[in-house]
């Protein structure tokens, strides 16, 4: 049985050895994008990418709990069960009330931006974001499951 | 006058001094009982609680202070500030996040895009 079990580990340890440096490169590459189209000078990259990453932390944890909960109702489906009016309602309100959060987050970190950049290149990373994850996702909407 | 004086040699002889009969046998015995009774020291039974609360409340005490810190919100991140994921479950779900918050470019265009 442990010989069967061992390859299986080894491949698992592989693939998830490639998975964290791929993350790696992708941060890099984030940062890089970022930085350029914001223009950001080596001191200001210094006290701005520590509380960039930190914003995204947050809001990462934020939408964790959420996406559990949409996960589980996909899942209930898939498995052919009944989801109970509760659990909608359930996940109805913690949609909204996670984007209250986000919001609010968004907005105390804008605000920590503005004590540490100029107003331009704060306004400037708002559409960093998007166009970085355009250039690295979107081809990928369309096989989307 | 019957002279009443013996000589030295006659005292040497016997003892005068006679104690009562049985007088040693039981001589121990009665010192023993006349004795107050020995007070064992009663051999402390601690209850198992007195020995374990002392680690108790210093337990306690350790998990108030981290669930404080992590009250103050205190991420799982690694080195906060780094997006430092570790597992690769993290990873897959991270870009999901990224994708969905950022990949849908509709609407932002109507607004950023010159």
């Amino acid at each position: 049985m442990c010989l069967i079990a061992l390859p299986v580990t080894l491949f698992a340890q592989s693939n998830d050895e490639k998975k964290k440096e791929d993350f790696e490169k992708f941060k890099e590459q984030r940062k890089a994008y970022i930085s350029q189209i914001m223009n950001l000078t080596e001191s200001e990259s210094v006290v701005f990418w520590p509380l960039c990453n930190e914003f995204q932390e947050k809001k990462f944890e934020l939408n964790k709990t959420l996406r559990a909960e949409i996960r589980k109702i996909h899942e209930a489906k898939k498995a052919g069960k009944t989801v109970s009016a509760a659990d909608y309602k359930k996940v109805v309100e913690l949609g909204a009330s996670v984007k209250l959060k986000e919001a609010q987050l968004e907005s105390e970190y804008l605000t920590k931006f503005l004590t540490v950049l100029p107003a331009e290149k704060v306004y400037l990373y708002q559409q960093a974001e998007y166009q970085f994850a355009k250039t690295m996702f979107g081809d990928r909407k369309k096989g989307k499951s | 006058m019957k002279s009443t004086v013996t000589s030295l040699e006659d005292i040497k002889k016997e003892n005068p001094f006679r104690t009562p009969e049985g007088y040693f046998d039981q001589l121990t015995s009665q010192i023993m009982s006349q004795l107050p009774e020995k007070i064992e020291p009663e051999a402390k039974i601690v209850p198992l609680w007195s020995r374990i609360k002392p680690w108790m409340y210093a337990a306690a005490a350790i998990a108030g202070i981290t669930l404080t810190i992590n009250l103050l919100g205190y991420n799982p991140f690694a080195n906060k500030g780094t997006l430092n994921l570790t597992s690769a479950s993290e990873i897959d779900e991270f870009y999901q996040y990224y994708e969905e918050q950022f990949a849908d470019q509709s609407y932002h265009e109507t607004f950023y895009v010159e």
